[in-house]
């Protein structure tokens, strides 16, 4: 069985990089002592303790679950707009959730932070709720686009959106205190950092909640590759699982962004690595063979990061778009050689 | 009471098909009184716009009907269910398949839906019907074949297979031989008659392909522009003049050309 092995192979990969990640950083931490700690014993030095538990491992986490999630989320808008160039952040539903959260943020601003300071989980329920809201219209507005435009056209449509919104986060932002703007600046760009063991609360249960929303869709899915017509022909339930499948992607997309900003090219990479590498279009392989290697290279883009480099001039972007504009450009290429999708 | 062997497949009553525009049903055919037999081949003529594609669909469960009903299985459409209809009735379309990464048999397999759980995972059975339905369209040694790769002709008779697999006792095909050069016209109309013959299968395929029709089909349904649907022979829907009214004289007297009608 040569998918079956391929997955578990890719899920050793993902442990492996997991645990490296946690060792690997401007403080090195032994192995040894990871696997201590993790298996809830010491370790050499106290110091480390903290280390790992209070910002390694939640961003390690952070990290898989939402490289997961992201290139899930990518596979189900590619099955569902039948659109090989379709994911949340290429069509701009990651930028709606932006503006969702930093309307939130300011909104906060106005209200006064002391008061959400004292309600912390209901702040952070609140930017999760606020990036779902965006999440939401611009998914419903792409929803409607794709029956009337092409699968290159929804693309720059959607980035564009994503422009659009970046320069009204930056305009939200900027009237916001300096002490707030400073903190989402980071966010801005896209990080894995910016989580806190209390923000695994909310976003560990969401994306796993997300992830198995995906898990229980593979049926319909592989039926809506041949198309609407075709699937309710077969007897599924086009209605209902388009609504879940769009609920899905909000619920992932939308709690990543919430946490770790706008992550770029691994929605609509991935799913194509996948592909590729399992030979398949079926979603029963596709989705756990895409959520392990969108773990897999968010975690390997973090970890390049977060080398302990003398200076810190590389953006998780930045590494992602290495790897993912290459295999989008090869997407759209390939097209030219008749395989097709209509521009 | 009859008994279950005699029931037709599909059976239509008083059926009207159209749209619904502004709350207002705006009816394309009404009155549409018809059935579909077991071990038929039925082919389905018509001028552009007459509604050949509407009254298709709506037999698919595709569209709602506007009036009337239609029974497959000794059921109301619209209390079977989707699932049920699945195992009763399939449907082949022009619509394009745009899949990477799929093998025939993947997509045959897609046609075991209606049987399978949540996971779609396929039994014993259900592969064995599977190796069947790409042995009844002949297509074995596409099996492993990719079908982003295969040639119009073969992904066509790829997707009847997949029909097949839903063991349907009606097969609805919408213009599957539009875009297939002379060969393959010839196979895929050959390959219905077969199923409709030797498997029992009640088949409807609508065409443009007048040639073919008459060549192939046990029986025409003829549909004029406003309607209404006759149905018939060859022979006895020309000397009626239906085939006049449906499309024209000049081709009814191409069709009425001695030896060209059995």
């Amino acid at each position: 069985m040569r998918s079956g092995a391929l997955l578990l192979l890719l899920a050793v990969a993902v442990v492996a990089l997991f645990l490296l990640s946690l060792s690997i950083g401007s403080v090195a931490i032994p192995l040894r002592d990871v696997l201590s700690l993790l298996g809830g014993g010491a370790a050499a030095k106290a110091t480390w303790s903290t280390i790992l538990f209070e910002l390694r491992l939640p961003r390690a986490l952070a990290a898989a679950l939402s490289g997961a999630a992201l290139a899930v989320a990518g596979l189900q808008m590619q099955t569902l707009f039948r659109n090989p160039l379709a994911g949340p952040w290429a069509l701009g539903v990651t930028a709606g959730a932006q503006l969702g959260v930093a309307l939130v943020v300011t909104a906060a601003a106005a209200v006064g932070s002391e008061l959400l300071a004292r309600l912390a989980w209901l702040g952070e329920l609140s930017l999760t709720a606020g990036a779902f809201l965006g999440a939401s219209l611009v998914l419903l507005a792409v929803t409607a686009a794709a029956r009337q435009v092409s699968a290159v056209t929804l693309l720059i449509v959607g980035l564009m959106f994503g422009y659009l919104s970046q320069g009204l986060v930056s305009l939200v932002l900027h009237f916001t205190t300096e002490t707030q703007s400073r903190i989402f600046s980071n966010w801005l760009d896209g990080s894995f950092g910016g989580v806190t063991p209390a923000r695994l609360g909310v976003l560990v249960p969401a994306l796993l909640a997300g992830l198995l929303g995906a898990v229980l869709l593979v049926k319909p899915l592989n039926a809506l590759l041949l198309g609407e017509r075709y699937a309710r022909s077969l007897g599924a339930a086009v209605g209902g699982v388009r609504t879940a499948a769009l609920l899905g992607t909000v619920v992932l997309a939308g709690t990543v962004t919430a946490y770790c900003g706008a992550i770029a090219f691994l929605d609509i990479a991935v799913p194509h690595l996948g592909r590729g590498l399992l030979r398949t279009s079926d979603h029963r392989r596709l989705v756990p063979g895409v959520a392990l290697l969108g773990a897999l290279l968010a975690l390997g883009a973090d970890l390049i990061v977060h080398l302990p480099w003398d200076r810190h001039f590389l953006h998780l972007n930045a590494v992602n778009a290495l790897v993912g504009a290459p295999v989008v450009l090869w997407v759209i290429l390939r097209q030219r050689r008749g395989r097709a999708l209509e521009l | 009471m009859r008994d279950d062997a005699n029931r037709p497949p599909l059976r239509v009553e008083g059926l009207a098909v159209g749209y619904v525009r502004h709350r207002r049903p705006r009816p394309v055919l009404e009155g549409i009184e018809t059935v579909l037999r077991r071990g038929e081949l039925v082919c389905f003529l018509g001028p552009n716009g007459a509604g050949k594609s509407t009254l298709l669909r709506t037999l698919a469960g595709m569209q709602p009907p506007l009036a009337g009903r239609v029974v497959v299985a000794g059921e109301d459409l619209r209390e079977l269910g989707p699932r049920r209809l699945a195992r009763h009735l399939a449907v082949v379309l022009t619509d394009r398949i745009v899949v990477e990464a799929l093998t025939a048999t993947a997509l045959v397999e897609l046609g075991r839906y209606p049987y399978t759980g949540w996971s779609g995972r396929l039994a014993a059975a259900d592969h064995a019907i599977v190796q069947r339905s790409l042995a009844a369209v002949g297509a074995q040694d596409l099996a492993g074949r990719s079908v982003a790769e295969l040639s119009d002709g073969e992904r066509q008779k790829v997707m009847i297979a997949r029909a097949l697999a839903q063991e349907p006792e009606v097969l609805l095909l919408d213009e599957v031989t539009a875009f297939l050069d002379l060969p393959h016209r010839v196979e895929v109309l050959r390959i219905l008659r077969r199923l409709a013959h030797d498997e029992g299968k009640a088949v409807l395929l609508s065409t443009h392909d007048l040639e073919l029709a008459l060549r192939n089909a046990d029986r025409l349904w003829l549909l004029p522009k406003g309607g209404p649907l006759v149905a018939g022979g060859a022979g006895e829907l020309i000397e009626s003049g239906v085939f006049e009214r449906t499309f024209g004289s000049a081709v009814a007297e191409m069709v009425a050309l001695p030896g060209r009608v059995s």
